[in-house]
């Protein structure tokens, strides 16, 4: 799957949210977009799943993102966001992770023996196989979130896209669940507020600030002490152990 | 999909209600104002089966004429009612959405009340009333939606659904006020507080067409009513088109309180309860629990209508003060579970 964007702008109230956005992003790669608050991050990932609908402005694999019907866009990207307090605390793992097929039902249709033998191996591949039958309102933040992220699996999906998803999370779950999206089979899009994680696991990461694309490259290109301090405004320091990690550490 | 969750089984489920609705038509079928032996109703059922002369006329009357009529529709709007209860529920994301708490029940009633004294509709000759009905709840239905604009919040949508209901119940009282045909003013107020008197067999094939193409529609879109139990923003992520379904829902939903209101008045809370109840019993997929809702909605006003014919008999309690006696409790209820205003 590749992304592209061309002059992606958006304005509220002739406030520029977004202005000329330019990206191309493509393979199995886990792309960051990384930014203080109110840079556009989330403005920006909700022009790429059509939440806020343009013309002519985004593409999958160069066609026009408006040219797709509803389904066929949810065929192609996942959507993963911090809106859990909408879904339905009754609700099984199992249910929410069946819905995930629905792109691809018609009106008629059922979900059917091959859905379901999807859904349990997704539940098997993410641990949540002992969980199926478990409701929403008996799980921890993590197992939630684990549990949406399977439904987003299930979609079968060339594109993921995750606003925050680490947020609320303890250690464990978050290094847990970007390890799980290391191994998404496909482009995964998503911000962070942790520059660590977005340093060790992303594979290019595009740096946004008052809506404008300030910085690009690889962690290693990025992840500067100067570049990081200018953004944030916070003086940080980067200590880059080669081929292991990269050590973002914000300096008092 | 056959999963076994927490909740009772599926079968077994299905066949408790089923024999419990058979129970509760054959306990209205025997009390009333007058009581009725079971080796009666039965010969009386047999002979009218087998179209024999009928020996005892009044039984025949009562039972034929009078009563099975009477519960027949009385099941038809339990469950008709109770499904618009669901799919209120859902599209709003809201336990307490249901056509009485949210005014449209009153919107369809100064709809046909409108069309009875002022005489509006009358283009549609005998359907008048009903096409009045069907007009006053949507509008209502239209409001109450645009006026929540996608909040969640219980307190907002009791507070937009009491504005919504004492306006049309205030447009009703004035039309009726204004009326000088006495006639017209009876039958009217017929209106605002429910009845099951005086059912004809021919008043049962409209609703019984309505809880068909009810039902059918619930399990046409049950996937879609799933979806939305993930918020409108997920399901509309996921490919939904929310606002069409939601307009869609909206319109079947007002057809079939207008057809109910019209034909037996305003009955309130049958949506809220029954939809309460199988909701925790049945589980939240909407295959399974439409099925549920349906059987336990008109289980839940048979049993109703037959205590408010029998309670005092020979007097009859309006069916719309059982119902708001055991609504009201579940309302209080749900409102102090959803922790006031907050999400459920």
């Amino acid at each position: 799957m590749e992304v592209s964007t061309k002059n992606l702008d958006f304005k509220v109230d002739n406030r520029m949210i977004l202005e000329s956005i330019n990206i191309q992003c493509s393979g199995n790669k886990m792309v960051g977009i990384l930014g203080p608050n109110g840079s556009g991050k989330t403005t920006f990932l909700r022009h790429i799943y059509y939440e806020y609908p343009t013309r002519e402005k985004i593409f999958f694999n160069q066609a026009d993102i408006a040219s797709f019907t509803r389904k066929e866009l949810a065929q192609r990207v996942a959507v993963l966001t911090q809106q859990m307090d909408m879904v339905d605390q009754h609700m099984t793992v199992a249910e929410i992770v069946s819905m995930g097929r629905y792109p691809y039902k018609g009106l008629f249709e059922q979900y059917d023996k091959l859905d379901m033998e999807l859904v349990d191996r997704i539940l098997e591949e993410n641990g949540l196989s002992d969980f199926s039958n478990r409701t929403l309102e008996t799980m921890s933040g993590g197992e939630i979130q684990r549990t949406m992220l399977a439904k987003a699996l299930a979609q079968q999906t060339d594109l993921l896209i995750l606003d925050e998803p680490t947020n609320h999370l303890d250690v464990k779950y978050r290094v847990e669940l970007m390890d799980m999206l290391k191994d998404f089979p496909g482009l995964v899009m998503i911000t962070l507020h942790d520059l660590n994680l977005a340093a060790n696991y992303c594979d290019y990461l595009y740096v946004l600030k008052d809506g404008r694309i300030c910085g690009e490259g690889t962690p290693q290109e990025v992840c500067t002490d100067l570049f990081l301090s200018d953004i944030f405004k916070v003086p940080f320091k980067v200590i880059h152990v080669p081929e292991t990690v990269i050590y973002v550490q914000q300096i008092r | 999909m056959d999963r076994p969750i927490k909740y009772i089984n599926t079968t077994a489920l299905t066949i408790i209600l089923l024999a419990a609705l058979a129970f509760a038509m054959i306990l209205s079928i025997l009390f009333g104002a007058v009581y009725v032996k079971p080796i009666d109703a039965i010969n009386t059922i047999y002979m009218y089966l087998k179209q024999l002369p009928m020996l005892d006329t009044s039984t025949h009357y009562i039972i034929m004429e009078v009563r099975i009529p009477r519960i027949l529709l009385t099941a038809l709007a339990g469950a008709i009612l109770s499904l618009v209860g669901v799919l209120m529920q859902t599209i709003t994301q809201n336990p307490l959405a249901e056509p009485y708490v949210l005014g449209i029940s009153s919107g369809a009633s100064a709809g046909a009340v409108s069309a009875i004294v002022l005489g509006w509709f009358s283009v549609f000759s005998a359907g008048h009333v009903y096409v009045g009905a069907f007009i006053g709840s949507l509008v209502a239905t239209v409001i109450v939606i645009m006026l929540q604009s996608g909040s969640s919040s219980t307190v907002r949508l009791v507070l937009v659904g009491m504005g919504v209901s004492a306006f049309f119940q205030a447009i009703t009282t004035m039309i009726i006020y204004s009326s000088s045909n006495e006639a017209q003013v009876r039958s009217a107020m017929f209106w605002t507080v429910g009845s099951f008197s005086s059912v004809l067999w021919t008043d049962i094939l409209l609703p019984f067409g309505v809880f068909i193409a009810l039902l059918i529609f619930c399990f046409v879109i049950a996937k879609e009513l799933d979806l939305l139990l993930l918020g409108q923003r997920t399901a509309a992520q996921m490919g939904l088109n929310v606002k069409r379904f939601q307009l869609a829902v909206v319109i079947m939903a007002s057809a079939s309180v207008a057809i109910v209101v019209a034909k037996v008045g305003v009955i309130g809370f049958v949506g809220l309860i029954v939809p309460h109840i199988m909701r925790r019993i049945s589980g939240v997929r909407h295959c399974v629990l439409i099925m549920h809702t349906a059987l336990c909605g008109a289980l839940f006003l048979v049993m109703t209508d037959t205590i408010a014919r029998t309670a005092f008999a020979p007097q009859e309690v309006p069916i719309g003060v059982i119902t708001a006696l055991i609504g009201a409790p579940v309302f209080i209820i749900i409102i102090k579970r959803t922790d006031y205003g907050s999400k459920h």
